[in-house]
């Protein structure tokens, strides 16, 4: 049954929307996934202190937010590109979406 | 168990199929129709309770289980449309009587002492509210099945099995949110629990969030309907700079000839620097049926100590205080204790996110009942997401 489920399912990961409602664990998962993934194997978990602030604080208390995905890819990019590591890539993009960037 | 698992199977089928249809009839290709998430999540705890038992009615002092099972299906339904499905086929009865504590659990059975009219009448209510949490306990069930249309940039509506948006609320896990406060299922008339049957309109006009709900207002775990009175819920918030504030409302049963119980509350976000969050709720409930007030506050902050020790790994605190006439109720005569009627719990941990899809975390919680007596509890769990 699973293997029907994600054969389904298959095929539909699809350029980064320009904005996405999140209001899920597994949304939120998803999203961050595709920006890492739009930048290559060099951006893994840049965004999973994103990820745990975004859980911790605002899904898990019930409050839906609206991502800015193809913002977020472009500003992991940037700052992969100027040689700065995935560590402080994940901490500058979380100071940056605290101060209101990637989000509505 | 296996008939239960295949009827899930057959379940998450349809909804499948049920999901696809929609972009198949539009032949809509936009990006929005075409993503569809299937997902998972369990949540196994061990808790040990140092003191006391973990129920009234059992003598167990430590329990390992499955706290939560889930099923999810989300996706759009088009461009304008989404929608979400939460299945449980599994939930514990710790986790419907609100993890930990609720006021529920201190008064369970005091019926069963010398009572009066007034303990007769409420032991009667809660028996009935616990009943109704345990037979739920064994049935599978929706957590959220709702279907959101939106209709312009900043107005949409929310219909199916929808989110409470009075305050905050912990999705799942009793590591978050713990509050007793909230979940008491007595002193509303009905437990404010975290969904229920209803539509809320959801948006944002002059810089203020809004969401205005009716809901059913019943049994928040069967979906049964047996009157006609409904509950509104209103929450207005607002950001001001790093602080998010916001009013939130309950009437139950509006639309009757007396005065409706009701909820007031102010919760607020605030994050007070880069790694720490700090939450919390201030709430009163009248009930004047059962005359019966409750008022209580709760704070909770979250601490990433990523920068200082290990990535992924976070510290969380919880404290919440209320005192209620419910509580008031069953007080031992001559009580010599300055703080009788007011419950206290503080909860302390630390969550540690594996990778991106599992989390380990450890708790203690301690604090005083209403006649003084201390309470302390431990919990270790696992919380795999996939």
């Amino acid at each position: 049954m699973l293997a029907v489920l994600l054969c389904l399912c298959a095929g539909r990961l699809d350029a980064l929307p320009e904005s996405k409602r999140v209001n899920s664990v597994k949304s939120l998962t998803n999203i961050l996934s595709l920006v890492e993934k739009d930048n290559g194997d060099r951006a893994r978990f840049t965004t999973m202190k994103l990820q745990i602030h975004l859980e911790d604080v605002y899904i898990s208390q019930g409050t839906a937010i609206v991502l800015k995905p193809k913002e977020l890819s472009t500003a992991i990019g940037e700052l992969l590109d100027e040689e700065k590591s995935r560590s402080e890539v994940g901490k500058i993009i979380l100071r940056r979406y605290q101060d209101g960037e990637f989000h509505e | 168990m296996n008939s239960r698992i295949c009827g899930t199977g057959l379940i998450l089928i349809a909804l499948l199929m049920l999901a696809r249809a929609p972009a198949s009839v539009h032949g809509q290709t936009d990006d929005e129709g075409d993503d569809l998430l299937i997902s998972g999540r369990m949540e196994i705890i061990h808790r040990q309770n140092i003191t006391g038992r973990i129920r009234e009615n059992s003598n167990e002092k430590s329990r390992f289980y499955f706290n939560n099972i889930f099923l999810n299906l989300e996706g759009s339904l088009g461009e304008k449309a989404d929608f979400i499905i939460e299945y449980q086929p599994l939930t514990s009865d710790l986790y419907l009587l609100g993890g930990y504590l609720t006021i529920a659990e201190a008064l369970e059975g005091i019926g069963l002492e010398e009572a009066d009219e007034r303990k007769i009448q409420i032991d009667e209510l809660i028996s009935a509210r616990i009943r109704e949490l345990d037979r739920a306990s064994e049935k599978a069930s929706f957590e959220r099945a709702q279907i959101s249309f939106f209709i312009g940039d900043r107005f949409g509506i929310k219909l199916g099995r929808v989110r409470n948006p009075f305050g905050f609320w912990d999705d799942y896990s009793l590591f978050r949110n713990l509050s007793a406060l909230k979940t008491d299922p007595v002193s509303l008339g009905v437990a404010l629990r975290r969904a229920d049957l209803g539509f809320v309109a959801f948006g944002e006009r002059a810089g203020i969030a809004y969401e205005l709900g009716l809901l059913q207002g019943q049994n928040a775990f069967t979906n049964k309907d047996v009157d006609n009175f409904k509950d509104a819920v209103l929450k207005l918030e607002r950001r001001l700079g790093r602080l998010d504030l916001a009013a939130n409302l309950y009437l139950h049963d509006i639309g009757q000839d007396a005065e409706p119980s009701n909820a007031f509350g102010l919760s607020y976000r605030y994050r007070a620097t880069y790694n720490l969050t700090l939450l919390g709720e201030f709430i009163t409930i009248d009930n004047e049926d059962l005359d019966i007030s409750t008022r209580g506050f709760y704070i909770q902050g979250n601490y990433d100590l990523s920068d200082h020790l290990a990535d992924g790994l976070r510290w969380n605190m919880f404290f919440e205080t209320y005192d209620s006439d419910l509580l008031d109720i069953d007080l031992e005569e001559g009580l010599d204790y300055r703080f009788a009627g007011t419950y206290f719990q503080a909860s302390t941990g630390f969550v540690y996110a594996y990778n991106r899809n599992i989390d380990l975390g450890a708790k203690l919680l301690s604090g005083a009942d209403e006649e003084g007596d201390p309470f302390f509890k431990l919990a270790v769990k696992i919380d795999a997401k996939f």
